[in-house]
């Protein structure tokens, strides 16, 4: 194996094991629908538009919220909390 | 006395006078026996009284005392009332909980299969070209639908069609199609078909209601258009993203991907490249990209994420001949201004005796929403200017016939109306600058909605 292959592993599996840890060590509180809402209201504009303009909580319906939701987490890669605050925020609208 | 003897009663009245003398001697000692006040016993009532006044006054306090126990009392007795309705109300919302979550055989079915939520997003343009140097002048349009089906909150499977039209054909080509696994709160795992995580533009920005104009940043450009990197690539990875805990929105993202590798469309040196579908050597391709947000949206200060990025892998099916490539990659927003740059460097191995396949590419972008201006129409309008640039040590004879440059240099203004966030009609006109050959001009415009 190469020297690349190896330091390319051993940074893949530092990675692995970072999460792994902060996984559970992660706090179990979790916050109100109210507060998920206001936190989802503040980073809607921060986030959405970073990359593009952000898209109104009305043009999809809760459902296709919650798959864009899942989309855009993947794609943009956010952290989970932020993205259950959009999700709770957008789909507010309906 | 002689008064007395001179009225009727004279002669007997000293017999009168005595038994009224004795009567009014027992009248007073009986009368004196009544008083309230005897002289002498003044100051044993007094004390009494003062006594029973102390008395009263520590009666009334022990009374006070009491008033306030009770009080008191009544307080916690509603307290523990109160708490104990909420254990009772907690307890029955465990009980009712276990109860729910004991599934019946086909809920268990349903939970192992998901929710099954098909949604379809996507995008689609029409628009019209006008080139100089590559004497075009047509219209054109294309349509990418993207497939979302949600098995559950974890699990995703997104497939994206890009539609276009090609001279006198239509053709179809799968941009992506992965199935998406979100493992925990820092991991998910991707495989399949995915757009290259690297840098920004193309996992982020080439999308045509996102990207602000019509062209694309000269590394960037797709397949056999061009540029410097493949769009997408066939494999698996990991990725996440890590809240970095000093402010909100900041956080470090990551991407480690492992795929069948690049290939190129034949050995020759500034060969395009193409689809490797089908892996041609045992060897794979291996790459990251690590990002992080710096600023915390509540500093005020705008949005900061600056990333950097690599792509390698064995790309001769003969001989163990690496490709590299590094790029790094900055996005600053604040309110309307929007600022992006990237910056890339590829090496291509070649057999011995061959010179390296070397290229590099960068663009830089600023774009300004005119939404402060209080004119109709105008504070929907986005100005916006690239500058990007390419050089490759070397270019196969075809596409030097076709007319590709070495060091292409393209300065585009354009001019965005958005009719909607994801409906944008743009203008951009381009001003070919390459070293070495001569000045051009294009006029592009595309009508672009994102859905």
């Amino acid at each position: 194996m190469r020297k690349s292959q190896r330091l390319g592993f051993g940074v893949a599996t530092l990675i692995l094991l970072l999460t792994v840890a902060l996984s559970a060590l992660a706090a179990e509180s979790e916050p109100t629908e109210t507060q998920l809402f206001l936190r989802g209201a503040k980073l809607w504009g921060a986030y959405c538009g970073q990359c593009h303009n952000a898209r109104s909580g009305s043009e999809f319906n809760r459902l296709e919220w919650d798959t864009l939701l899942l989309h855009m987490r993947v794609r943009a890669n956010l952290p989970a909390a932020d993205a259950e605050a959009l999700r709770v925020f957008l789909r507010s609208s309906h | 006395m002689s008064s007395l003897g001179n009225n009727k009663y004279g002669n007997r009245s000293w017999p009168r006078s005595l038994t009224l003398g004795v009567f009014l001697l027992f009248l007073s000692i009986g009368v004196g026996g009544l008083s309230p006040t005897p002289a002498g016993a003044e100051p044993d009532l007094r004390q009494e009284l003062e006594g029973l006044k102390a008395q009263l006054e520590r009666d009334r306090t022990q009374m006070e005392q009491d008033r306030q126990r009770i009080e008191q009392l009544e307080r916690q007795f509603q307290s523990v009332e109160t708490k104990s309705e909420e254990k009772n109300k907690a307890l029955e919302e465990k009980i009712t909980k276990q109860a729910l979550d004991q599934p019946t055989f086909g809920q268990y079915l349903d939970r192992f299969a998901g929710e099954h939520r098909l949604s379809i997003a996507g995008y689609g343009f029409s628009g019209f070209d006008w080139q100089e140097r590559a004497n075009t002048n047509t219209f054109s349009a294309g349509f990418e639908p993207i497939f979302l089906y949600r098995l559950s909150d974890r699990l995703l499977f997104e497939g994206d069609l890009e539609l276009k039209l090609e001279d006198t054909e239509t053709s179809v080509d799968l941009e992506y199609a992965q199935v998406d696994y979100i493992v925990n709160d820092y991991l998910t795992v991707v495989a399949g078909k995915f757009l290259l995580p690297f840098g920004e533009f193309i996992e982020r920005q080439h999308q045509v209601w996102i990207n602000k104009l019509v062209s694309r940043p000269l590394p960037f450009r797709e397949g056999d258009e061009g540029g410097l990197l493949p769009f997408s690539e066939l494999g698996a990875q990991v990725r996440g993203a890590i809240p970095l805990g000093y402010g909100e929105g900041t956080r470090a993202e990551y991407s480690l991907y492992m795929t069948n590798g690049p290939r190129f469309a034949s050995d020759e040196r500034g060969a395009f490249f193409e689809a490797n579908n089908t892996d041609q050597n045992r060897a794979k391709g291996y790459g990251a990209r690590i990002g992080v947000d710096l600023l915390p949206y509540d500093a005020g200060m705008g949005r900061l994420r600056l990333g950097a990025s690599t792509f390698d892998g064995q790309w001769s099916s003969h001989n163990k001949l690496w490709f590299t490539s590094w790029g790094l990659d900055a996005v600053y927003q604040n309110g309307p201004l929007a600022l992006r740059g990237e910056y890339l460097q590829t090496r291509r191995a070649m057999p011995t005796s061959i010179p390296d396949d070397k290229g590099e590419g960068w663009y830089i972008q600023a774009a300004y929403l005119l939404q402060a201006v209080p004119v109709p129409y105008l504070n929907h309008t986005e100005l916006i200017v690239r500058y990007s640039g390419q050089n490759q040590n070397a270019l196969t004879a075809d596409a030097l016939a076709e007319g590709f440059l070495r060091n292409p240099r393209l300065v585009a203004f354009g001019l965005d109306y958005w009719i909607a966030p994801s409906v944008v009609w743009k203008l951009e006109y381009d001003r070919d600058l390459p070293a070495k050959a001569r000045d051009s001009n294009a006029l592009l415009t595309q009508f672009a909605v994102g859905f």
